[in-house]
């Protein structure tokens, strides 16, 4: 199992915010997590990835070792990769040499010899026109003056050039246009690899129509409370949540 | 000395001397030194220059820059020049640099040189009381029409033993109409004294000087400067000014446009650390038409350090279609770094352009936890936002070589406070 998360609790300033959440991600697998606003989505990808400032209890094990003590960078370096559903703009900080201190940090963790600068700009080149992100943005500060659409593919751009175990990504599809939407999903759908396993965190259907899930889980109210495959999707566009909850007052 | 001792030693000083010297050095009282102030300046013993390094045996540590056989070195210790040490322009150049005697100051009335006519002006103090001592130091006379075929590189090299102990030092550059020069200063010391220092540079008509100082002050250092400019007519007048540390520096910049459609592009960061204070100070007096100024200060305040900055633009009724702009912007690397910021506006001409900004916070906790999420360790994201915050100031820095040593020698700088933060 590449991610499994185990009872997961957490609250922040005494609100309990995720309640219980138990989810397993085998290798090469694409799941799609959706829910309602105000459910936990993004608390739960935040977390995986290592933002402090909440009280968490449970586990999350990437290939089976415990990473909920790790610093976020550990994480990252580790192959945890969380696309930002509003990426940080870094003033003056230049997107290659940002990128190639983080990649070279992933490949030091790996083992790895790091890159010199031309087979850095090699890969960069490389990776860039997959995601269709223009070698003029690539020059710039990281998101700075980048549109909503940029800021996006670029966070693709990151993930293809990190090459992450584990890929979450909170709502990439909000703000995106349809082309932008388009572009974003054949880049993540040319990242689909065996090694590699993927966390959509989605309001909407329309994504995973693009990006096929193998599974799709349902958060409210901080827990998972339905699973099933990607059927399961175009039932929630089609009826809404509020099935799932009469479903469920009816089982409890 | 007190003051009536000096004036009676010093009596050719004149009217704007007696003004100024019958007072006490300005105190908190005074609103340009409300954040800075030298309370037992008085009892400072004068070091001369000439005393000093006449029979000074002692080695001299000259920083290494690569800046190779394309620049002019003149290596200035305690307020003299070094020949031996120094790769003066040839005669034929156009460009002559001598030392700065107390005739000159005496005679420049009879001679026609600019000297002390600045300073007694617009000079401050402490400006005035260097002047009082007939404070030796450089001349630098570009002749018309010259344009400097290389960079000019001068290496201050003071070494003041005692604490309370001040090095007066009086230097004159003047640019010749239609001339144009590269200057640049590194200033360094040992000891623990104070360096004094009253520049008055000329920068005649359609001249262009491009005047860059770094200062790396030992913590144990104090140093008041004021750089006093005029600017004729169509001049351009371009300061840098970097400062890595030091006690106690006041830098002064008072650049008047004698003349219209001057520029004038001032720069400078300072990096204040532990017990440190380093105070930048400008006086942009637009009294011309049609000129602009640009005025860019940053500063990132290390643990215990503090920042000053005051900014004065000046417009005066006849400066009409003045463009002036002004920005200081802050950066604090801990809860007990200080910065003071001060921008004064007196604009009494109507149809001018005039804006100013100051910002001041400490690093986004968002954006530093973003490039964790992407490997960096928190220092290594730290450096990079700080190094990018001072990188593009440092791009004003017109010589390549020069550029890249003061990059490097930032990104010591802030690994140091990065240190000493932790």
């Amino acid at each position: 199992m590449l991610l499994e998360i185990e009872n997961l609790r957490a609250s922040i300033e005494g609100k309990e915010i995720l309640k219980g959440i138990n989810l397993n991600i085998p290798s090469g697998e694409v799941h799609a997590i959706m829910g309602p606003n105000g459910s936990g989505k993004s608390t739960l990808s935040s977390i995986i990835a290592g933002k402090d400032g909440y009280d968490i209890s449970g586990s999350i094990r990437l290939d089976g070792q415990e990473i909920l003590d790790w610093e976020p960078e550990i994480r990252s370096r580790a192959g945890i990769f969380l696309a930002f559903q509003y990426p940080v703009e870094l003033p003056g900080v230049g997107l290659s040499s940002f990128l190639r201190a983080c990649v070279n940090e992933r490949r030091k963790y790996l083992g790895e010899p790091e890159l010199d600068a031309s087979a850095f700009l090699a890969l960069m080149r490389e990776k860039a026109a997959m995601v269709e992100l223009s070698q003029e943005l690539i020059r710039r500060p990281v998101n700075q003056g980048f549109s909503g659409g940029e800021k996006k593919r670029n966070e693709i751009f990151q993930m293809a050039m990190l090459e992450p175990r584990m890929a979450i990504l909170d709502e990439t599809d909000s703000g995106l246009d349809i082309d932008a939407l388009r572009i974003v999903a054949e880049g993540v759908n040319k990242l689909r690899h065996a090694q590699r396993s993927m966390l959509v965190i989605t309001h909407y259907q329309r994504l995973l129509e693009y990006i096929i899930p193998d599974r799709v889980h349902v958060l409210m109210d901080g827990a998972i409370v339905m699973s099933g495959d990607r059927t399961l999707a175009l039932t929630l566009e089609e009826k809404g949540y509020d099935w799932i909850r009469a479903e469920q007052e009816v089982s409890s | 000395m007190t003051n009536t001792e000096m004036m009676t030693k010093f009596p050719h000083l004149g009217q704007a001397s007696d003004k100024h010297l019958t007072h006490e050095p300005p105190d908190f009282r005074h609103e340009d030194w409300k954040y800075t102030h030298f309370p037992q300046f008085q009892q400072y013993k004068i070091q001369l220059p000439s005393a000093l390094s006449q029979d000074d045996r002692t080695p001299l540590s000259v920083p290494k820059i690569p800046l190779g056989d394309d620049t002019w070195i003149v290596v200035v210790k305690n307020g003299v020049i070094q020949p031996n040490l120094s790769q003066l322009p040839d005669p034929s150049s156009g460009i002559s640099i001598r030392s700065l005697t107390e005739a000159d100051v005496q005679h420049s009335e009879e001679s026609g040189l600019p000297f002390g006519a600045l300073a007694m002006k617009h000079g401050h103090y402490f400006s005035q009381w260097a002047m009082a001592q007939h404070a030796a130091g450089l001349f630098i006379d570009v002749k018309k029409d010259v344009v400097a075929q290389k960079p000019l590189l001068i290496q201050t090299i003071n070494e003041i033993t005692e604490a309370k102990q001040v090095l007066p030092c009086h230097h004159v550059v003047r640019l010749a109409p239609h001339s144009s020069l590269t200057l640049s200063e590194i200033l360094e010391g040992d000891g623990a004294g104070m360096s004094l220092s009253v520049y008055e540079i000329h920068v005649g008509i359609g001249a262009n000087l491009k005047h860059n100082q770094l200062q790396l002050w030992a913590n144990s250092q104090e140093c008041i400067q004021q750089v006093l400019v005029a600017q004729e007519r169509e001049s351009q007048y371009a300061h840098f000014a970097y400062c890595s540390g030091g006690k106690k520096v006041r830098n002064q910049l008072t650049v008047s446009q004698e003349g219209q459609m001057a520029h004038t592009e001032l720069t400078g960061l300072v990096l204040p650390g532990r017990n440190e204070h380093l105070d930048n100070q400008t006086l942009m007096r637009h009294i011309s038409p049609n000129c602009s100024s640009r005025q860019r200060y940053r500063s990132l305040v290390g643990h215990e350090g503090t920042s000053v900055f005051n900014g004065k633009v000046y417009v005066d009724p006849a400066a009409q279609k003045t463009d002036a702009y002004q920005h200081h912007a802050s950066l604090l690397m801990h809860e007990s770094a200080v910065s003071n910021a001060k921008p004064e506006l007196e604009i009494y001409a109507d149809d001018v352009k005039c804006s100013h900004g100051a910002t001041t916070g400490m690093l986004d906790a968002g954006e530093v936890h973003y490039m964790r999420s992407r490997g960096l360790s928190e220092i290594q994201a730290r450096l990079m936002l700080q190094e990018a915050f001072v990188r593009d100031l440092l791009e004003s820095l017109p010589v390549e070589s020069l550029r890249s040593w003061c990059l490097n020698h930032c990104v010591e700088r802030l690994h140091d406070l990065n240190r000493l933060t932790d």
